[in-house]
């Protein structure tokens, strides 16, 4: 497949969706080790929320539709974790602007772009421990597959693969942002939730497209 | 996470049945937002567009409710709660402003957590883009949240933030401008400390500095388990950090913790007073359950370094649902 319909990736969120809200339990028992406990939490009432705006109900434009998703999360979520998966869904949009399909390369600059907002309003790099390792990794992976022309099945099997890794790559790493950073060493072994987030993410978009 | 209030069976909707609540007791003196998405934000009537509003900010980490701080006239115009575990939503913010429509701006404060900072944040944005001003001062005064070595604005705040509401409203009545409101909050901002002190009571240890999460504590001290060791510690940890000037004078903010009791703030007012005494006397104290801080039982202690630019602004008492400041 070398282009996403409206449809499509309406399905891909509602699957992101789903997936979210059934892995509460898992992020909570994350989060709880070395955050607040609230990040799954959080992730269930965005994503619940995600699901009801988007179902029985079409868009025109992959525009609209990530914006909703964005807004929405932003709206309801509160919280870190409200604007930064927030800003992963809008930070891209001005790309997206008149297409009615994306193509590979339009997906890969899209969460580009949402990858460097999120990047430039948490003030994170590489190595803090957050969502963006694992972020960071399924993008410059998606970025390499489009310049590769790959297939969208080929792109968001090495982009589940790339996040899997930069989820592990967080274990090894001390936490600098957040309240996980008060926990300082005994943050060492234990993956970062917020990225385990961002690995559902895609692996739901695999799960999709596939 | 767990839930331990008894009543307490949705956490997303509890700020949201509390704001309505005091709407419903106090219809005269405060209202929630109308068509507000979450139904957290409670605005002080008679609402001011024409000058500086003050936003109070809070929420998450199990830290519930700055709607008292909308209750007087002489602190915000608008609260904003988050849910009882998240910082409330930049849109939220965005909201309350939009509806307010202040031709001065408006002037978020709140602790110093990365939820609030980054929904303040992308508010500012949110509010730009309709042509309203905004600035934030996030209050960095917990002072024991980072080493001594590091940059004190990385520091998480406590209960200081409310020195900065109380002046900046002040100071917004006046007519000043959102950078010279702005400008005053940054200067309470870093003239104020506070220290979290919790109780082991079963190995008599009092902890300083423990993180309103449960993070462990910077400090601790065994055998020394007495009021008049928590006034003595707090008041020189506090002291030792600010610093005061010869010209500045020492308000004192005693709060206590949701499990601490009532009695203990004024033994420990009483003990802080005499301590100081023989040292830099306090000029001003304020004592009571101002905002939620952490579950653990105990108290924290606030020193704001007062002077001449500041003083005015904060003689005045002021009278909420729930406390006297």
């Amino acid at each position: 497949m070398d282009h996403l319909t409206c449809g499509q990736l309406q399905e891909m969120l509602l699957k992101v969706s789903e997936k979210i809200v059934t892995s509460e339990p898992l992020l909570t028992e994350l989060d709880t080790v070395i955050g607040d406990g609230d990040h799954g939490f959080g992730m269930r009432i965005g994503f619940s929320a995600v699901a009801k705006e988007l179902t029985g109900r079409s868009w025109n434009s992959p525009y609209d539709l990530l914006k909703e998703t964005g807004m929405t999360l932003i709206r309801v979520m509160g919280g870190t974790s409200g604007v930064i998966f927030g800003t992963l869904f809008i930070g891209g949009l001005s790309s997206l602007e008149g297409k009615e399909s994306l193509s590979v390369q339009d997906f890969a600059d899209y969460i580009d772009m949402g990858t460097k907002s999120i990047a430039r309003r948490g003030r994170t790099s590489r190595g803090d421990k957050t969502m963006y390792d694992a972020l960071i990794e399924a993008s410059e992976s998606l970025l390499a597959s489009a310049s590769s022309g790959e297939s969208f099945e080929a792109a968001f099997e090495k982009a589940y693969a790339a996040a899997k890794q930069g989820v592990e790559n967080t274990k090894s790493m001390l936490s600098k942002k957040g309240r996980s950073k008060n926990f300082k060493d005994k943050t060492l072994g234990h993956p970062d939730t917020g990225a385990v987030s961002v690995s559902l993410i895609f692996e739901a978009f695999q799960e999709t497209i596939r | 996470m767990s839930i331990r209030d008894p009543f307490l069976t949705d956490p997303n909707s509890i700020s949201t049945a509390c704001a309505e609540g005091m709407a419903c007791v106090y219809p005269e003196l405060v209202q929630t937002l109308p068509g507000s998405f979450n139904g957290r934000t409670v605005l002080r009537r008679p609402a001011d567009p024409d000058r500086v509003n003050i936003i109070a900010v809070a929420g998450g980490a199990g830290n519930p409710f700055s709607q008292s701080f909308a209750f007087s006239p002489d602190l915000a115009d608008i609260a904003i709660n988050g849910s009882l575990y998240a910082a409330p939503s930049a849109y939220d913010c965005f909201e309350a402003a939009k509806y307010v429509n202040s031709s001065k701006g408006y002037l978020m404060l709140f602790n110093n957590f990365m939820g609030d900072v980054l929904n303040c944040d992308m508010a500012i944005e949110l509010m730009a883009l309709e042509g309203l001003q905004a600035k934030m001062c996030p209050f960095h005064d917990d002072c024991l949240s980072t080493h001594r070595d590091e940059d004190r604005r990385d520091r998480t705040g406590l209960i200081g933030v409310l020195f900065g509401v109380k002046a900046a409203s002040a100071c917004a009545k006046t007519g000043a401008s959102l950078e010279e409101v702005a400008a005053l909050a940054e200067h309470i901002n870093d003239r104020t400390s506070s220290v979290l002190i919790t109780m082991d009571f079963e190995n008599e240890i009092l902890h300083f500095g423990e993180g309103i999460s449960g993070e462990p504590p910077a400090l601790s001290f065994k055998n020394e388990f007495s009021i008049e060791s928590c006034a003595k510690h707090a008041y020189d940890i506090l002291i030792e950090d600010l610093k005061p000037r010869s010209d500045e004078r020492i308000h004192v903010l005693i709060n206590r913790t949701s499990a601490g009791k009532f009695e203990d703030v004024y033994s420990l007012a009483k003990s802080i007073h005499d301590y100081a005494e023989r040292r830099i006397p306090i000029s001003r104290m304020s004592a009571g359950y101002f905002m939620h801080t952490t579950r653990s039982y105990g108290l924290s202690v606030t020193i704001f370094c007062s002077d001449d630019r500041t003083e005015p602004y904060l003689q005045k008492r002021c009278f909420t649902d729930a406390f006297i400041f």
